[in-house]
């Protein structure tokens, strides 16, 4: 019996590639997307994940007859017979055929797969076809990005391991969205359903990848409500999402990863008794106020419409104030004074050199605030790098990453030096692959540390890292 | 409430961020399902719609977690005269559903309409401080009214978040063929798409699911349409 639209794929079901390869649907893993639901299959031996389109927007009588249940605001006919039928079709051919920028980062299509197999360009029916796509399935370790904003008394919420894995988190969604960007294809649905996270380590996978396509291509959506740039909305929804709404989008996106709340609500929510479509439209798009704008006071968070946000910026580095200001007060108007991805980077891995584990396991870690002595941990020391002052929290346990040497954002998870302790004194180990220059303050002589070697650090010990670029760390104590 | 610059320092959290209390701020979001406890609902008509309602109660739960919604779920049974068998309550909490039982009456919808339009206020039902969805409503009824209904109906439309509210209606065994049922429900529902007809007794089940999770779901999928037309 064939397939239909808005119903579900029976387990056991026998479905093909294009190529003719058979699939076995197993079951049903969720059905909460928007454009369809994703089931477990077998493929040539092994399991992998099947996404089915079968939503048109419309909602037949399973029942008795051809009869509609409801159109949702604003969809007409033709549109809803285009996500299932020949422009999403057409996405996903192009998206198997595309190399995957980033295998370690995304789950892009593999195989487009229909009820029958083969399917010609002429075919007529083609419009009307059900298919899917298959994807490697989602590891047990990672959980989705939404699960991590539920409430402390949803059993269902997860919660981060450690400051460092939520701020890794960050870097690899960034990392993630930047390596497309760079490709010149743009995500266009970019939210934390679209998102999978390890709790422990903070690797992520991107998901419900099926909208990406070169920037400034047909899609099939705009967006999501909450997560969708102002000017998508502004436009009636007539403009296609792009690299610059991605961006609006992904600043969305860290904001509730590390604050929880949605950077759009605050106070001025009160005035609306009910939240309908065009509400949310005119409060997070068309005139949206951040709720932590210095400058405009009118939608502050409260207790009821964002009341995790200020407890968590407190506990959280400032730097990563700065990234979410120009995107939600410069970029609201102008899509171009949004954070760029290399920018955010730049925040996070600040961000990320403010981190100390306060363990040798590693489990427990806090936030250093060099402006508050009383709450930095006893020894812990200051690296100052470079121009541009980037700093450092040197305790044991510490990571030394590239990117603040090389200037390059894209190294920003290639270690080349780590903090230990010997005889209550901070130690480093040089894992460069190259010699750095030391110089000692009591012994007042520079020496050379070659690769792998550990040498002690002391208040006044300065690093040049690179000789060529004579980027040199400065090391000081912050409590005096 | 302390404006950024100094409100960091009423931190009192510190300790790791796995540890930290974390807030909901999720949509409440109230559904009422208003049955039919007429005479002619007796036997299967009423110990279906009383199953269903039971089945629909741990999808309801499933579909609040995985769309982070607060969901009140709302039960009221009409004749001439109405009576509210659950009030609403968070679905979460909903142990057992009370039972509809029929009663002696005739089928009269403007009691339903009197009852909505009083409840249907900010004191009342939706009285909530956060957010709120526009609330769903669901209709079911096996015949056509008695009663004139009409004036009632009027007053109903005006009430703001009636006007907002997802409205759908489960015609059942013979009203499915009931043309005067079919022409007072369209009055009801937020479109004539939003009325399902359930001839056979063996459907209502599934078909109380159906209205139900569809008219909530298609709030939740609104939020990720596709536009009205490509652009190249």
């Amino acid at each position: 019996m064939p397939l239909r639209i808005n119903e579900q794929i029976p387990a056991g079901t026998r479905l093909k590639t294009v190529a003719g390869e058979d699939i076995k649907v197993l079951e049903l893993i969720s059905a909460e997307g928007g454009q369809g639901d994703v089931y477990k299959v077998s493929w040539k031996g092994g399991n992998y994940a099947l996404k089915w389109y079968n939503r048109d927007g419309t909602y037949q009588q399973c029942t008795k007859d051809t009869q509609k249940w409801g159109c949702p605001k604003n969809v007409d006919q033709q549109a809803n017979l285009d996500v299932v039928g020949s422009a999403q079709y057409d996405t996903i051919c192009n998206l198997v055929r595309t190399p995957n920028p980033d295998p370690l980062s995304f789950k892009l299509p593999l195989v487009v797969v229909t009820e029958k197999g083969a399917v010609s360009k002429e075919d007529e029916k083609r419009k009307e076809m059900l298919f899917g796509y298959m994807m490697e399935l989602l590891p047990d370790d990672h959980f989705e990005m939404k699960d991590f904003l539920r409430s402390s008394d949803d059993p269902r919420q997860k919660t981060f391991a450690s400051f460092h894995a939520m701020i890794w988190a960050g870097m690899n969604i960034v990392a993630a969205i930047r390596t497309l960007h760079l490709k010149g294809m743009s995500y266009k649905d970019l939210k934390p359903d679209n998102i999978a996270i390890n709790p422990e380590t903070g690797h992520v996978w991107m998901i419900d990848c099926d909208n990406i396509s070169v920037d400034g291509k047909s899609c099939t959506v705009n967006g999501t409500r909450g997560y969708m740039a102002p000017e998508i909305v502004r436009s009636g929804f007539r403009l296609a999402p792009n690299i610059q709404s991605d961006q609006f989008s992904l600043a969305i996106v860290l904001f509730r990863l590390f604050y929880m709340d949605h950077p759009m609500e605050g106070k001025l929510w009160k005035k609306f008794p009910l939240i309908t479509e065009d509400v949310e439209d005119e409060l997070y798009c068309i005139h949206p106020i951040y709720n932590m704008n210095p400058q405009d006071k009118r939608n502050r968070p409260d207790k009821t419409y964002a009341p995790n946000v200020e407890r968590r910026m407190a506990i959280l580095p400032d730097v990563l104030r700065e990234g979410f200001e120009r995107t939600f007060i410069n970029g609201i108007y102008n899509i171009h004074g949004r954070t760029p991805e290399n920018s955010w980077l730049h925040i996070l891995a600040k961000a990320r050199d403010q981190l100390v584990f306060l363990d040798p396991a590693c489990k427990d870690d806090r936030v250093v605030r060099f402006n508050v002595k009383e709450k930095i941990p006893a020894g812990c020391l200051r690296m100052t790098i470079g121009k541009g002052g980037h700093e450092l929290a040197l305790y044991p346990m510490q990571s030394i990453f590239k990117d603040i040497i090389s200037g390059d954002v894209g190294e920003y998870n290639i270690r080349i030096g780590r903090a230990g302790i010997s005889k209550g004194t901070i130690i480093i180990q040089n894992l460069s692959g190259h010699p750095w220059e030391v110089y000692d303050p009591v012994a007042k002589k520079i020496g050379t540390v070659a690769d792998n070697r550990w040498f002690r650090v002391l208040p006044g010990t300065q690093i040049q890292f690179d000789a060529v670029r004579k980027v040199i760390g400065k090391v000081d104590d912050p409590c005096r | 409430m302390a404006e950024p610059g100094n409100i960091f320092e009423d931190a009192v959290f510190d300790g790791p961020i796995g540890n930290m209390p974390s807030e909901g701020t999720n949509k409440r979001l109230l559904t009422i399902m208003a049955g039919d406890a007429t005479k002619s609902m007796e036997g299967e008509s009423i110990s279906q719609l009383n199953y269903g309602m039971q089945e629909l109660v741990p999808e309801l739960q499933r579909f609040a977690s995985d769309y982070m919604v607060d969901l009140d779920l709302g039960i009221l049974s009409f004749t001439n005269s109405i009576r509210w068998e659950m009030e609403p309550m968070n679905v979460d909490q909903c142990i057992d559903v009370p039972p509809i039982h029929v009663r002696p009456g005739l089928t009269q919808y403007g009691v339903v309409y009197h009852e909505l339009n009083k409840m249907l206020a900010k004191d009342h039902l939706l009285k909530h401080e956060g957010k709120q969805a526009a609330p769903v409503i669901i209709f079911m009824t096996d015949g056509a009214p008695t009663d004139d209904y009409r004036r009632d109906l009027e007053v109903l439309k005006k009430n703001t978040y009636f006007a907002q509210a997802n409205r759908a209606a489960i015609i059942l065994g013979e009203g499915a063929n009931d043309p005067r049922a079919h022409a007072a429900v369209e009055e009801f529902v937020s479109s004539p798409d939003m009325i399902l007809t359930v001839e056979k007794h063996s459907e209502l089940v599934e078909s109380i699911k159906l209205a139900t999770l569809r008219t909530l779901k298609q709030l939740k999928e609104c939020e990720n349409d596709p536009k009205p037309d490509l652009i190249g």
